[in-house]
């Protein structure tokens, strides 16, 4: 029993044990340069009014550390200039930019927690190329990771929340991203003036306020949108003037508004399922899209059982062009009048969006019930038929 | 008590009721269906939005219709006249015959609620905030009708009443709204469309309930703040009391009416 006793408060003890870490002040940053290693063994620096680590030259590795930065702190905390770096399992309390990268190529970022006050961004990549980041999760940040110029990054796993936009790339080419988490931000990602970017397998959710958009293109050229799953936004994706977009085998459910397309042309919307959005579509001055295969949760009717309605699925533009000139009207999204409205209002062909053969779809329904709901309905059958009973006035 | 249970008996065995029964079941138990098809559950659907939007469009004209022919048949058939003659305040007779009616109303709304919820999913919140919404048309719908039964003295006035303030209240009202609020000036339009809810109560229903079963962000920015508001418990009681306190306008103008053509 005794021993019992003792092993309980021994592994109680344990993690109090091992969450103590040392914690080394830093007057100056620590300057990494060409092929050095610095493996920190998981301690914990902190630093105040300049960078923590500085990474320069060709091939330096900073592997197991933890950063923290004082309140306050406008500077990076960890700074990466020049060729091939690596950074490793690094984690950073910033209130400035957790990582700032610039003009540098080949540098590798991986498994880097970045956990901010919501002032600065979590990763910065400037004017640098064919940097690779891996599994970055960044909380609390403005930018979980900013990309201005450059091209050729890839960024696979980044989970990054509560932040203003998860990614936001401002003119890169050639950047692939995938398997992002992106949610709880005011935009999961912000994909501005860029070429050629893909964004792959990723799920983009439930960002929050008033504008809520899971991903805004903005004059991005030929960018690729597949297998992801982007629900529970205001918006789930938002592209202006955009051309070349391919959104293909996404599933988009129970947003506000699924696509909100303005000036947008040139793109392929295939195979996409739009179920479950309040509207599936809203689109103003887009044409010239090819659009086949989504499923709308529209009226179909497949009568060569291929999976295809031989009803189109047609869009207007109406909602938004109302919307878009008076803000004020966005109060009569899902009004019962607006659909008299759109109908009679109808919109040319060539400024409507039209799927010549949307997917079917169908209801699924299973046993829900319990004891208590059908209880409830024979008791309120009972009700009905004694209250039917003739009761007079004696 | 005597009265009220009469009267509430007379309302339950009304045919009609089976009708609702029907309807409403039928159309929660479709759409419903069609939201566990998705492959992802989020919380708000487009299943839920449609709901508001079929109950919003159907229940108004359902209980509009009913209540203003049965008040027409009434005034008629000069029941009225002879139910004047009782010692019985006009205002008391209106409410126990509009209470009866909304009671029988939300048991069959309830029993359709119920039968749907056994093959649909929803969270019970959506259910119940749903319920409660339909529920909110009805009480205003019933006074509503009841004013226009007794405004039309006959069945087929009645009727039409009815169905042209449904056309205008519900069908029109965007296409109304998007004519005045487009000619107020750019910084006014706003409060123009907020001060447009408590005029219709079918309107204010669908907003309380959309914000509701969704999140404040669902009309967009500009509308955040009074939807944040909407959505504390004071806001909803704002929302609820404008709503009883306008039903009971309607019922006290009817009272009036009723008091007056038939004296």
């Amino acid at each position: 029993m005794k021993r019992l006793l003792v092993s309980i408060l021994f592994m109680c003890w344990m993690p109090y044990v091992n969450a103590e870490e040392t914690r080394t002040p830093l007057t100056e940053p620590i300057v990494i340069e060409s092929n050095e290693l610095f493996d920190g063994d998981g301690e914990m620096y902190t630093s105040c009014g300049h960078p923590a680590f500085i990474l320069r030259g060709t091939g330096a590795v900073l592997e197991h550390v933890s950063v923290q930065q004082c309140e306050g702190d406008d500077v990076p905390a960890v700074q990466v200039s020049g060729l091939g770096h690596q950074l490793i399992d690094v984690s950073i309390e910033s209130s400035g930019t957790g990582l700032l990268i610039e003009n540098s190529y080949g540098v590798r970022v991986i498994r880097t927690l970045i956990q901010g006050n919501g002032q600065a961004d979590g990763i910065v990549l400037l004017n640098s190329e064919a940097s690779e980041l891996k599994g970055v999760v960044a909380k609390e940040v403005r930018d979980g990771i900013y990309i201005e110029n450059g091209s050729r990054h890839k960024i696979v796993r980044p989970i990054i929340s509560h932040s203003r936009y998860g990614i936001h790339l401002m003119f890169p080419t050639d950047v692939v991203i995938s398997v992002p988490e992106l949610h709880h931000n005011l935009t999961g990602a912000m994909i501005m003036g860029t070429d050629r970017v893909t964004f792959q397998n990723g799920n983009v959710h439930d960002q929050f306020g008033g504008t809520a958009t899971g991903l805004m293109l903005y004059e991005a050229v030929d960018t690729i949108i597949e297998m992801t799953h982007i629900y529970g936004n205001h918006i789930g994706l938002y592209a202006e003037q955009s051309e070349g977009t391919i959104l293909e085998r996404n599933a988009i459910n129970g947003n506000d508004i699924g696509f909100q397309l303005k000036q947008a042309s040139g793109m392929m919307i295939l195979r996409n399922n739009l179920l479950g959005n309040r509207e599936p579509v809203t689109m103003f001055k887009s044409s010239e899209n090819v659009v086949q295969g989504n499923v709308w949760g529209g009226t179909t009717l497949d009568l060569n059982r291929d999976g295809y309605s031989e009803i189109p699925f047609r869009t207007d533009p109406y909602l938004f062009l109302l919307t878009d000139s008076y803000e004020a009207f966005e109060l009569l999204y899902g009004s019962p009048g607006l659909l008299l409205l759109e109908n009679i209002l109808r919109s040319p062909e060539d400024v409507s969006l039209t799927d010549g053969s949307p997917q079917t779809d169908s209801a699924i329904w299973h046993w829900n019930g319990s004891i208590w709901s059908v209880g409830s309905i024979f008791l309120l059958i009972i009700i009905w038929i004694f209250g039917r009973k003739r009761h007079e006035i004696v | 008590m005597s009265l009220w249970r009469m009267e509430w008996a007379r309302s339950l065995r009304k045919r009609e009721n089976y009708a609702f029964l029907l309807t409403w079941v039928i159309t929660l138990v479709l759409l419903g269906g069609i939201g566990q098809a998705l492959p992802i559950a989020a919380d708000y659907t487009n299943i839920s939005a449609t709901l508001i939007t079929v109950l919003g469009l159907l229940l108004p004209l359902f209980i509009l219709l009913t209540t203003a022919l049965h008040w027409g048949q009434e005034r008629e058939s000069k029941r009225l006249n002879l139910l004047s003659t009782f010692t019985y305040p006009k205002w008391k007779f209106i409410f126990i015959r509009f209470s009866s009616f909304l009671v029988t109303q939300v048991l069959v709304l309830l029993l359709a609620f119920l039968i749907a919820s056994l093959v649909v999913g929803q969270s019970f919140t959506t259910w119940i905030i749903l319920f409660a919404y339909a529920t909110g048309l009805t009480i205003y719908a019933t006074a509503l009708g009841t004013l226009l039964g007794l405004l039309g003295r006959k069945r087929i006035r009645a009727m039409l009443l009815a169905f042209l303030t449904w056309v205008v209240f519900v069908l029109l009202w965007p296409t109304i709204l998007v004519t005045i609020i487009s000619w107020l000036p750019y910084g006014i339009q706003v409060n123009g469309m907020i001060a447009s809810l408590f005029v219709n109560g079918f309107d204010l229903m669908r907003i309380w309930a959309s914000t509701s079963v969704s999140s404040p962000d669902i009309f967009g920015s500009v509308y955040l703040q009074l939807l944040t508001w909407m959505n504390q418990p004071v806001g909803s009681v704002v929302v609820w009391a404008t709503l009883l306190a306008t039903s009971g306008l309607l019922l006290w103008l009817a009272s009036k009416m009723a008091w007056r053509k038939t004296s």
